[in-house]
Protein backbone atom coordinates (compact mmCIF):
# COMPACT_ATOMS: atom_id res chain seq x y z
CA UNK A 1 0.00 0.00 0.00
CA UNK A 2 2.89 2.37 0.80
CA UNK A 3 4.17 2.11 -2.78
CA UNK A 4 1.03 3.68 -4.20
CA UNK A 5 1.79 6.92 -2.30
CA UNK A 6 5.21 7.30 -3.92
CA UNK A 7 5.72 9.53 -6.95
CA UNK A 8 4.34 7.84 -10.05
CA UNK A 9 5.37 8.86 -13.57
CA UNK A 10 2.35 7.00 -14.93
CA UNK A 11 -0.06 9.09 -12.83
CA UNK A 12 1.85 12.24 -13.77
CA UNK A 13 1.30 11.53 -17.48
CA UNK A 14 -2.31 10.58 -16.83
CA UNK A 15 -2.88 13.93 -15.11
CA UNK A 16 -1.19 15.77 -17.98
CA UNK A 17 -3.29 13.84 -20.50
CA UNK A 18 -6.49 14.55 -18.54
CA UNK A 19 -5.76 18.28 -18.39
CA UNK A 20 -4.75 18.43 -22.06
CA UNK A 21 -7.92 16.66 -23.23
CA UNK A 22 -10.11 19.02 -21.22
CA UNK A 23 -8.37 22.18 -22.47
CA UNK A 24 -7.12 21.23 -25.93
CA UNK A 25 -9.92 23.07 -27.75
CA UNK A 26 -9.18 26.38 -25.97
CA UNK A 27 -5.45 26.01 -26.58
CA UNK A 28 -5.92 25.25 -30.28
CA UNK A 29 -8.22 28.27 -30.73
CA UNK A 30 -5.61 30.46 -29.01
CA UNK A 31 -2.73 29.13 -31.12
CA UNK A 32 -4.85 29.48 -34.27
CA UNK A 33 -5.73 33.09 -33.49
CA UNK A 34 -2.12 34.07 -32.69
CA UNK A 35 -0.83 32.29 -35.82
CA UNK A 36 -3.42 34.07 -37.96
CA UNK A 37 -2.53 37.48 -36.51
CA UNK A 38 1.21 36.88 -37.07
CA UNK A 39 0.71 35.76 -40.68
CA UNK A 40 -1.54 38.75 -41.47
CA UNK A 41 1.00 41.09 -39.80
CA UNK A 42 3.84 39.57 -41.85
CA UNK A 43 1.93 39.96 -45.10
CA UNK A 44 0.89 43.55 -44.34
CA UNK A 45 4.49 44.38 -43.43
CA UNK A 46 5.77 42.87 -46.65
CA UNK A 47 3.11 44.73 -48.60
CA UNK A 48 4.12 48.03 -47.02
CA UNK A 49 7.90 47.76 -46.95
CA UNK A 50 8.57 45.12 -49.54
CA UNK A 51 10.71 43.18 -47.06
CA UNK A 52 10.10 40.34 -44.65
CA UNK A 53 11.19 41.71 -41.26
CA UNK A 54 11.84 38.55 -39.26
CA UNK A 55 13.25 40.37 -36.18
CA UNK A 56 10.15 42.50 -35.66
CA UNK A 57 7.82 39.54 -36.20
CA UNK A 58 9.86 37.38 -33.82
CA UNK A 59 9.67 40.06 -31.13
CA UNK A 60 5.88 40.28 -31.59
CA UNK A 61 5.57 36.48 -31.58
CA UNK A 62 7.59 36.16 -28.38
CA UNK A 63 5.42 38.83 -26.73
CA UNK A 64 2.37 36.78 -27.75
CA UNK A 65 3.99 33.63 -26.33
CA UNK A 66 4.55 35.35 -22.99
CA UNK A 67 1.04 36.82 -22.79
CA UNK A 68 -0.68 33.60 -23.92
CA UNK A 69 1.50 31.60 -21.54
CA UNK A 70 0.54 33.76 -18.57
CA UNK A 71 -3.10 33.45 -19.63
CA UNK A 72 -2.90 29.65 -19.95
CA UNK A 73 -1.07 29.43 -16.62
CA UNK A 74 -3.70 31.60 -14.94
CA UNK A 75 -6.36 29.20 -16.18
CA UNK A 76 -4.57 26.01 -15.04
CA UNK A 77 -6.66 25.64 -11.89
CA UNK A 78 -10.02 26.92 -13.18
CA UNK A 79 -11.38 23.43 -12.53
CA UNK A 80 -10.91 23.59 -8.76
CA UNK A 81 -12.37 27.09 -8.48
CA UNK A 82 -15.78 25.69 -9.48
CA UNK A 83 -16.90 23.36 -6.66
CA UNK A 84 -19.14 21.32 -9.00
CA UNK A 85 -16.07 20.51 -11.15
CA UNK A 86 -13.28 20.77 -8.61
CA UNK A 87 -14.50 17.90 -6.46
CA UNK A 88 -13.63 15.40 -9.22
CA UNK A 89 -10.09 16.79 -9.43
CA UNK A 90 -9.52 16.86 -5.69
CA UNK A 91 -10.64 13.25 -5.15
CA UNK A 92 -8.42 11.93 -7.95
CA UNK A 93 -6.03 9.37 -6.48
CA UNK A 94 -2.75 11.21 -7.13
CA UNK A 95 -0.37 13.01 -4.80
CA UNK A 96 -0.46 16.80 -4.45
CA UNK A 97 3.04 16.87 -5.90
CA UNK A 98 1.94 14.96 -9.00
CA UNK A 99 -1.07 17.27 -9.42
CA UNK A 100 1.15 20.33 -9.08
CA UNK A 101 3.95 19.04 -11.27
CA UNK A 102 1.63 17.95 -14.08
CA UNK A 103 0.02 21.39 -14.35
CA UNK A 104 3.34 23.18 -13.97
CA UNK A 105 5.04 21.07 -16.65
CA UNK A 106 2.17 21.69 -19.07
CA UNK A 107 2.11 25.45 -18.54
CA UNK A 108 5.89 25.91 -18.40
CA UNK A 109 8.30 23.55 -20.14
CA UNK A 110 5.83 21.82 -22.47
CA UNK A 111 4.14 25.13 -23.31
CA UNK A 112 7.31 27.12 -23.91
CA UNK A 113 8.79 24.43 -26.17
CA UNK A 114 5.58 23.86 -28.15
CA UNK A 115 4.98 27.62 -28.43
CA UNK A 116 8.50 28.32 -29.75
CA UNK A 117 8.31 25.46 -32.26
CA UNK A 118 4.88 26.72 -33.36
CA UNK A 119 6.26 30.26 -33.66
CA UNK A 120 9.09 29.11 -35.90
CA UNK A 121 6.60 27.14 -38.04
CA UNK A 122 4.20 30.10 -38.30
CA UNK A 123 7.05 32.45 -39.19
CA UNK A 124 8.22 29.94 -41.79
CA UNK A 125 4.73 29.82 -43.32
CA UNK A 126 4.51 33.63 -43.18
CA UNK A 127 7.95 33.90 -44.80
CA UNK A 128 7.03 31.42 -47.54
CA UNK A 129 3.76 33.25 -48.25
CA UNK A 130 5.52 36.60 -48.26
CA UNK A 131 8.21 35.26 -50.59
CA UNK A 132 5.61 33.76 -52.90
CA UNK A 133 3.36 36.83 -53.03
CA UNK A 134 5.77 39.76 -52.61
CA UNK A 135 9.03 38.08 -53.66
CA UNK A 136 10.70 38.95 -50.36
CA UNK A 137 13.78 37.10 -49.18
CA UNK A 138 13.20 33.98 -47.07
CA UNK A 139 14.42 34.04 -43.48
CA UNK A 140 14.01 31.41 -40.73
CA UNK A 141 13.54 31.79 -36.99
CA UNK A 142 15.56 29.36 -34.89
CA UNK A 143 14.28 29.39 -31.28
CA UNK A 144 17.15 27.24 -30.02
CA UNK A 145 19.74 29.98 -29.76
CA UNK A 146 21.23 31.64 -26.67
CA UNK A 147 18.72 34.49 -26.87
CA UNK A 148 15.88 32.03 -27.43
CA UNK A 149 16.86 29.98 -24.37
CA UNK A 150 17.15 33.16 -22.28
CA UNK A 151 13.62 34.13 -23.33
CA UNK A 152 12.39 30.68 -22.35
CA UNK A 153 14.19 31.02 -19.01
CA UNK A 154 12.60 34.40 -18.29
CA UNK A 155 9.20 32.91 -19.14
CA UNK A 156 9.76 29.91 -16.84
CA UNK A 157 10.68 32.15 -13.91
CA UNK A 158 7.93 34.75 -14.33
CA UNK A 159 5.31 32.10 -15.16
CA UNK A 160 5.66 30.67 -11.64
CA UNK A 161 4.13 33.87 -10.23
CA UNK A 162 1.06 33.42 -12.43
CA UNK A 163 0.99 29.75 -11.42
CA UNK A 164 0.54 30.70 -7.79
CA UNK A 165 -2.00 33.34 -8.85
CA UNK A 166 -3.98 30.62 -10.64
CA UNK A 167 -4.27 28.70 -7.37
CA UNK A 168 -4.65 31.65 -5.04
CA UNK A 169 -7.27 33.73 -6.85
CA UNK A 170 -10.64 32.24 -7.71
CA UNK A 171 -11.70 34.69 -10.43
CA UNK A 172 -9.87 37.01 -12.86
CA UNK A 173 -6.63 35.28 -11.83
CA UNK A 174 -4.40 36.92 -14.44
CA UNK A 175 -5.56 40.48 -13.74
CA UNK A 176 -5.32 39.97 -10.00
CA UNK A 177 -1.82 38.49 -10.36
CA UNK A 178 -0.75 41.47 -12.50
CA UNK A 179 -2.20 43.85 -9.91
CA UNK A 180 -0.36 42.01 -7.14
CA UNK A 181 2.93 42.17 -9.09
CA UNK A 182 2.40 45.89 -9.61
CA UNK A 183 1.65 46.41 -5.90
CA UNK A 184 4.76 44.46 -4.86
CA UNK A 185 6.96 46.39 -7.33
CA UNK A 186 5.61 49.73 -6.04
CA UNK A 187 6.15 48.62 -2.43
CA UNK A 188 9.70 47.38 -3.16
CA UNK A 189 10.43 50.60 -5.03
CA UNK A 190 9.31 52.66 -2.07
CA UNK A 191 11.37 50.59 0.37
CA UNK A 192 14.43 50.85 -1.89
CA UNK A 193 13.95 54.62 -2.19
CA UNK A 194 13.66 54.97 1.57
CA UNK A 195 16.71 52.76 2.09
CA UNK A 196 18.69 54.79 -0.47
CA UNK A 197 17.61 58.06 1.09
CA UNK A 198 18.68 56.90 4.55
CA UNK A 199 22.08 55.67 3.33
CA UNK A 200 22.87 58.33 0.78
CA UNK A 201 21.35 61.28 2.61
CA UNK A 202 21.19 64.37 0.49
CA UNK A 203 23.09 62.75 -2.39
CA UNK A 204 20.80 61.42 -5.05
CA UNK A 205 23.30 59.66 -7.27
CA UNK A 206 25.41 56.55 -6.85
CA UNK A 207 28.85 57.53 -8.10
CA UNK A 208 32.46 57.75 -6.93
CA UNK A 209 31.97 61.32 -5.67
CA UNK A 210 29.28 60.33 -3.18
CA UNK A 211 30.44 56.88 -2.09
CA UNK A 212 33.67 55.17 -1.01
CA UNK A 213 34.88 52.40 -3.42
CA UNK A 214 33.39 49.59 -1.25
CA UNK A 215 30.01 51.33 -1.16
CA UNK A 216 30.06 51.91 -4.89
CA UNK A 217 30.87 48.25 -5.49
CA UNK A 218 28.02 47.23 -3.18
CA UNK A 219 25.48 49.29 -5.11
CA UNK A 220 26.70 48.67 -8.63
CA UNK A 221 27.89 45.06 -8.45
CA UNK A 222 26.75 43.24 -5.30
CA UNK A 223 23.10 44.35 -5.30
CA UNK A 224 22.54 43.62 -9.03
CA UNK A 225 24.21 40.23 -8.53
CA UNK A 226 21.99 39.42 -5.55
CA UNK A 227 18.96 40.49 -7.59
CA UNK A 228 20.11 38.26 -10.46
CA UNK A 229 20.55 35.24 -8.17
CA UNK A 230 17.21 35.89 -6.49
CA UNK A 231 15.47 36.11 -9.87
CA UNK A 232 17.05 33.07 -11.51
CA UNK A 233 17.55 30.87 -8.47
CA UNK A 234 14.82 31.61 -5.98
CA UNK A 235 11.76 33.10 -7.68
CA UNK A 236 10.39 29.98 -9.36
CA UNK A 237 11.17 27.55 -6.47
CA UNK A 238 9.60 29.96 -3.96
CA UNK A 239 6.35 30.39 -5.89
CA UNK A 240 6.14 26.67 -6.67
CA UNK A 241 6.62 25.67 -3.04
CA UNK A 242 3.91 28.14 -1.95
CA UNK A 243 1.67 26.77 -4.74
CA UNK A 244 2.23 23.23 -3.45
CA UNK A 245 1.01 24.10 0.02
CA UNK A 246 -1.88 26.12 -1.41
CA UNK A 247 -3.00 23.09 -3.42
CA UNK A 248 -2.50 20.72 -0.50
CA UNK A 249 -4.74 22.74 1.79
CA UNK A 250 -7.34 23.33 -0.91
CA UNK A 251 -10.91 22.37 0.01
CA UNK A 252 -13.89 22.23 -2.28
CA UNK B 1 -13.62 0.91 7.71
CA UNK B 2 -14.79 4.52 8.08
CA UNK B 3 -14.17 6.09 11.45
CA UNK B 4 -14.90 9.63 12.50
CA UNK B 5 -13.30 10.66 15.77
CA UNK B 6 -14.16 13.78 17.78
CA UNK B 7 -14.74 15.76 14.63
CA UNK B 8 -15.43 19.48 14.86
CA UNK B 9 -16.32 21.47 11.82
CA UNK B 10 -17.98 24.74 10.92
CA UNK B 11 -18.07 26.88 7.80
CA UNK B 12 -17.66 30.00 9.92
CA UNK B 13 -15.49 30.62 12.92
CA UNK B 14 -18.26 30.93 15.48
CA UNK B 15 -20.75 28.62 13.79
CA UNK B 16 -20.06 24.97 14.49
CA UNK B 17 -21.93 22.47 12.37
CA UNK B 18 -20.40 19.35 13.90
CA UNK B 19 -19.21 19.23 17.49
CA UNK B 20 -17.33 16.19 18.78
CA UNK B 21 -18.90 13.95 16.14
CA UNK B 22 -18.10 10.24 16.36
CA UNK B 23 -19.18 7.63 13.86
CA UNK B 24 -18.02 4.19 12.81
CA UNK B 25 -19.13 2.45 9.64
CA UNK B 26 -18.37 -1.13 8.65
CA UNK B 27 -17.79 -2.74 5.28
CA UNK B 28 -20.49 -4.90 3.74
CA UNK B 29 -23.21 -2.39 4.59
CA UNK B 30 -25.27 0.20 2.77
CA UNK B 31 -25.96 3.12 5.07
CA UNK B 32 -28.82 5.52 4.47
CA UNK B 33 -27.85 8.95 5.74
CA UNK B 34 -31.02 10.93 6.33
CA UNK B 35 -31.64 14.41 7.58
CA UNK B 36 -33.58 17.54 6.92
CA UNK B 37 -32.26 20.30 4.67
CA UNK B 38 -29.17 21.88 6.21
CA UNK B 39 -28.65 19.04 8.68
CA UNK B 40 -25.10 18.55 7.40
CA UNK B 41 -25.43 15.44 5.23
CA UNK B 42 -23.49 16.80 2.24
CA UNK B 43 -20.88 18.37 4.52
CA UNK B 44 -20.38 15.04 6.30
CA UNK B 45 -19.84 13.28 2.96
CA UNK B 46 -17.35 15.98 1.94
CA UNK B 47 -15.48 15.51 5.21
CA UNK B 48 -15.45 11.75 4.67
CA UNK B 49 -13.98 12.18 1.19
CA UNK B 50 -11.32 14.75 2.09
CA UNK B 51 -13.02 17.52 0.14
CA UNK B 52 -13.33 19.46 3.39
CA UNK B 53 -10.99 19.32 6.36
CA UNK B 54 -12.22 19.15 9.96
CA UNK B 55 -11.18 21.92 12.36
CA UNK B 56 -10.21 19.30 14.90
CA UNK B 57 -10.65 15.55 15.06
CA UNK B 58 -10.25 13.28 12.09
CA UNK B 59 -11.93 11.09 9.57
CA UNK B 60 -10.15 7.79 9.05
CA UNK B 61 -10.54 5.33 6.22
CA UNK B 62 -8.70 2.06 6.83
CA UNK B 63 -7.07 3.85 9.80
CA UNK B 64 -5.62 6.54 7.48
CA UNK B 65 -6.54 10.20 7.80
CA UNK B 66 -8.53 11.10 4.70
CA UNK B 67 -7.46 14.79 4.91
CA UNK B 68 -4.02 13.79 3.65
CA UNK B 69 -5.68 12.80 0.35
CA UNK B 70 -2.97 10.21 -0.24
CA UNK B 71 -3.47 8.08 -3.37
CA UNK B 72 -3.86 4.88 -1.32
CA UNK B 73 -6.86 6.47 0.44
CA UNK B 74 -8.36 8.25 -2.55
CA UNK B 75 -8.11 5.10 -4.70
CA UNK B 76 -10.55 3.61 -2.20
CA UNK B 77 -13.13 6.41 -2.25
CA UNK B 78 -15.48 7.59 -4.94
CA UNK B 79 -18.01 10.35 -4.51
CA UNK B 80 -21.16 10.83 -6.56
CA UNK B 81 -22.08 14.41 -5.73
CA UNK B 82 -25.52 15.96 -5.95
CA UNK B 83 -24.29 18.96 -7.90
CA UNK B 84 -21.68 18.42 -10.55
CA UNK B 85 -20.43 19.68 -13.88
CA UNK B 86 -19.06 17.11 -16.29
CA UNK B 87 -16.51 18.05 -18.95
CA UNK B 88 -17.57 18.34 -22.63
CA UNK B 89 -16.10 14.97 -23.58
CA UNK B 90 -17.59 11.63 -24.62
CA UNK B 91 -18.13 8.81 -22.13
CA UNK B 92 -15.21 6.95 -23.72
CA UNK B 93 -12.88 9.92 -23.22
CA UNK B 94 -14.11 10.53 -19.65
CA UNK B 95 -13.40 6.89 -18.83
CA UNK B 96 -9.96 7.06 -20.49
CA UNK B 97 -9.17 10.20 -18.48
CA UNK B 98 -10.30 8.98 -15.06
CA UNK B 99 -10.56 5.18 -14.89
CA UNK B 100 -6.78 4.48 -14.87
CA UNK B 101 -6.53 6.23 -11.49
CA UNK B 102 -8.67 3.48 -9.93
CA UNK B 103 -6.73 0.18 -9.84
CA UNK B 104 -9.85 -2.02 -9.61
CA UNK B 105 -11.86 -0.21 -12.29
CA UNK B 106 -14.00 -2.72 -14.23
CA UNK B 107 -14.86 -1.68 -17.81
CA UNK B 108 -17.21 -4.63 -18.32
CA UNK B 109 -19.11 -3.64 -15.22
CA UNK B 110 -19.40 -0.07 -16.49
CA UNK B 111 -20.82 -1.22 -19.81
CA UNK B 112 -23.29 -3.46 -17.98
CA UNK B 113 -24.55 -0.63 -15.78
CA UNK B 114 -24.72 1.81 -18.70
CA UNK B 115 -26.79 -0.73 -20.59
CA UNK B 116 -29.04 -1.23 -17.60
CA UNK B 117 -29.48 2.53 -17.25
CA UNK B 118 -30.07 2.77 -21.01
CA UNK B 119 -27.26 5.29 -21.54
CA UNK B 120 -25.87 5.34 -25.06
CA UNK B 121 -22.18 5.99 -25.70
CA UNK B 122 -22.56 8.29 -28.66
CA UNK B 123 -22.81 11.80 -27.23
CA UNK B 124 -20.72 14.27 -25.31
CA UNK B 125 -21.48 14.19 -21.59
CA UNK B 126 -22.70 17.78 -21.70
CA UNK B 127 -25.41 16.77 -24.20
CA UNK B 128 -27.06 14.36 -21.74
CA UNK B 129 -29.86 15.38 -19.38
CA UNK B 130 -29.14 15.85 -15.67
CA UNK B 131 -30.68 12.46 -14.88
CA UNK B 132 -28.64 10.71 -17.57
CA UNK B 133 -25.44 12.37 -16.34
CA UNK B 134 -26.26 11.22 -12.83
CA UNK B 135 -26.87 7.67 -14.02
CA UNK B 136 -23.53 7.74 -15.85
CA UNK B 137 -21.77 8.92 -12.68
CA UNK B 138 -23.46 6.19 -10.62
CA UNK B 139 -22.35 3.59 -13.18
CA UNK B 140 -18.81 5.01 -13.21
CA UNK B 141 -18.69 5.17 -9.40
CA UNK B 142 -19.78 1.56 -9.06
CA UNK B 143 -17.30 0.45 -11.73
CA UNK B 144 -14.40 2.00 -9.77
CA UNK B 145 -15.04 -0.73 -7.17
CA UNK B 146 -13.74 1.50 -4.42
CA UNK B 147 -14.23 0.29 -0.87
CA UNK B 148 -16.03 3.46 0.12
CA UNK B 149 -18.72 4.82 -2.16
CA UNK B 150 -20.39 8.07 -1.13
CA UNK B 151 -23.59 9.07 -2.89
CA UNK B 152 -25.24 12.40 -2.31
CA UNK B 153 -28.92 12.42 -3.28
CA UNK B 154 -28.37 9.80 -6.01
CA UNK B 155 -32.05 9.55 -6.92
CA UNK B 156 -32.56 13.31 -7.36
CA UNK B 157 -33.33 13.95 -11.00
CA UNK B 158 -33.99 10.30 -11.82
CA UNK B 159 -37.34 9.42 -13.37
CA UNK B 160 -39.48 6.60 -11.92
CA UNK B 161 -38.08 3.76 -14.10
CA UNK B 162 -34.54 5.01 -13.42
CA UNK B 163 -35.15 4.90 -9.67
CA UNK B 164 -36.16 1.24 -10.02
CA UNK B 165 -33.08 0.58 -12.17
CA UNK B 166 -30.96 2.30 -9.51
CA UNK B 167 -32.37 0.10 -6.74
CA UNK B 168 -31.83 -3.03 -8.85
CA UNK B 169 -28.25 -2.09 -9.67
CA UNK B 170 -27.41 -1.14 -6.09
CA UNK B 171 -28.85 -4.36 -4.71
CA UNK B 172 -26.71 -6.37 -7.13
CA UNK B 173 -23.55 -4.26 -7.05
CA UNK B 174 -22.71 -3.92 -3.38
CA UNK B 175 -20.10 -6.32 -2.07
CA UNK B 176 -18.88 -7.45 1.34
CA UNK B 177 -15.75 -5.32 0.91
CA UNK B 178 -17.70 -2.15 0.25
CA UNK B 179 -19.17 0.45 2.52
CA UNK B 180 -21.78 2.51 0.70
CA UNK B 181 -23.19 5.66 2.22
CA UNK B 182 -26.21 7.17 0.54
CA UNK B 183 -27.31 10.58 1.69
CA UNK B 184 -30.84 11.58 0.85
CA UNK B 185 -34.02 13.14 2.11
CA UNK B 186 -36.06 10.98 -0.26
CA UNK B 187 -36.23 8.09 2.18
CA UNK B 188 -38.80 6.05 0.24
CA UNK B 189 -36.43 5.68 -2.73
CA UNK B 190 -33.95 3.71 -0.66
CA UNK B 191 -36.12 1.61 1.59
CA UNK B 192 -35.30 -1.65 -0.17
CA UNK B 193 -31.55 -1.23 -0.51
CA UNK B 194 -30.16 0.14 2.73
CA UNK B 195 -29.43 -1.98 5.74
CA UNK B 196 -28.53 0.75 8.25
CA UNK B 197 -30.18 4.05 9.05
CA UNK B 198 -28.28 7.12 10.20
CA UNK B 199 -30.25 10.27 11.00
CA UNK B 200 -28.51 13.56 11.27
CA UNK B 201 -29.97 16.67 12.86
CA UNK B 202 -28.26 19.99 13.51
CA UNK B 203 -24.86 18.43 13.03
CA UNK B 204 -25.43 15.53 15.43
CA UNK B 205 -26.15 11.90 14.76
CA UNK B 206 -29.38 11.36 16.63
CA UNK B 207 -30.07 7.83 15.37
CA UNK B 208 -27.92 4.99 14.05
CA UNK B 209 -29.35 1.52 13.88
CA UNK B 210 -29.48 -1.46 11.56
CA UNK B 211 -32.74 -2.16 9.78
CA UNK B 212 -32.73 -5.60 11.40
CA UNK B 213 -32.69 -4.10 14.90
CA UNK B 214 -35.33 -1.58 13.92
CA UNK B 215 -37.64 -4.25 12.56
CA UNK B 216 -37.05 -6.46 15.60
CA UNK B 217 -37.59 -3.77 18.21
CA UNK B 218 -40.24 -1.66 16.54
CA UNK B 219 -43.51 -2.33 14.82
CA UNK B 220 -44.95 -0.14 12.11
CA UNK B 221 -48.68 -0.14 11.76
CA UNK B 222 -51.91 1.78 11.99
CA UNK B 223 -53.69 2.84 15.16
CA UNK B 224 -56.95 4.63 15.84
CA UNK B 225 -55.45 7.18 18.22
CA UNK B 226 -51.97 7.89 19.50
CA UNK B 227 -52.90 7.22 23.11
CA UNK B 228 -53.10 3.49 22.34
CA UNK B 229 -50.71 1.29 24.27
CA UNK B 230 -47.15 1.06 23.02
CA UNK B 231 -47.37 3.95 20.59
CA UNK B 232 -44.02 5.72 20.35
CA UNK B 233 -44.96 8.05 17.56
CA UNK B 234 -48.02 8.51 15.37
CA UNK B 235 -49.03 10.77 12.53
CA UNK B 236 -52.23 11.38 10.61
CA UNK B 237 -52.59 9.43 7.39
CA UNK B 238 -55.55 8.64 5.21
CA UNK B 239 -57.89 6.39 7.18
CA UNK B 240 -56.29 6.64 10.62
CA UNK B 241 -52.89 7.11 12.14
CA UNK B 242 -49.61 5.54 11.06
CA UNK B 243 -47.66 4.64 14.16
CA UNK B 244 -44.35 3.36 15.43
CA UNK B 245 -45.00 0.98 18.26
CA UNK B 246 -42.92 -1.07 20.61
CA UNK B 247 -42.38 -4.46 19.07
CA UNK B 248 -45.46 -6.61 19.12
CA UNK B 249 -43.51 -9.68 18.15
CA UNK B 250 -44.62 -9.53 14.55
CA UNK B 251 -42.15 -8.55 11.87
CA UNK B 252 -43.40 -5.54 9.92
CA UNK B 253 -41.85 -3.70 7.06
CA UNK B 254 -39.92 -0.64 8.25
CA UNK B 255 -41.63 2.55 7.17
CA UNK B 256 -38.53 4.74 6.76
CA UNK B 257 -40.49 7.95 6.35
CA UNK B 258 -42.45 7.32 9.52
CA UNK B 259 -39.29 6.31 11.36
CA UNK B 260 -37.54 9.47 10.18
CA UNK B 261 -40.42 11.67 11.30
CA UNK B 262 -40.59 9.86 14.64
CA UNK B 263 -36.87 10.22 15.27
CA UNK B 264 -36.88 13.89 14.32
CA UNK B 265 -39.86 14.48 16.62
CA UNK B 266 -38.43 12.59 19.60
CA UNK B 267 -35.27 10.60 19.06
CA UNK B 268 -34.94 9.69 22.73
CA UNK B 269 -38.17 7.65 22.84
CA UNK B 270 -37.33 5.74 19.66
CA UNK B 271 -33.70 5.14 20.68
CA UNK B 272 -34.76 3.93 24.14
CA UNK B 273 -37.30 1.56 22.61
CA UNK B 274 -34.61 0.01 20.42
CA UNK B 275 -32.01 -0.20 23.18
CA UNK B 276 -34.43 -1.74 25.69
Amino acid sequence: MEKINQFSVQRLFLLMKRHSIMNLKTWLIGFGAISGVLIVMALLQSLGSGTFNLDSLTATGISFIFIAGYLITSMMYNEIHTPARGQFYLILPATTFEKLLSNWLLSSIVYVLVAHIMLSLVLLIAGLLSAAIFSTSLDFYNPFTEAGFKNMGVYLVTQSIFFLGALYFRKNNMLKTLLSIFAVIVALGMIASLFGWIILGEFNQINEENLPPQGLEFFTITIPNIAKYLFWGLTAPFFLVVSYFKLKEREV
Amino acid sequence: MVKIENLNFGYRKNQELFRELNLELQSGNIYGLFGMNGAGKTTLLKLMSGLLFPKTGECLIFEKNVSTRLPEIMANIYVIPEEFVLPPVSIKTFVEMNAPFYPRFDHTMLQKYLQEFEISNDKKLTAYSYGQKKKFLIAFGLATQTNVLLMDEPTNGLDIPSKSQFRRIMAAASTEEQCIIISTHQVRDLASIIDHVIILENGSIIFKESLMDISTKLTFGKVKDDSSEGVLYAEEVLGGKAAILKSTGHDTEVDLELLFNGVIKNSEIINNAIKS
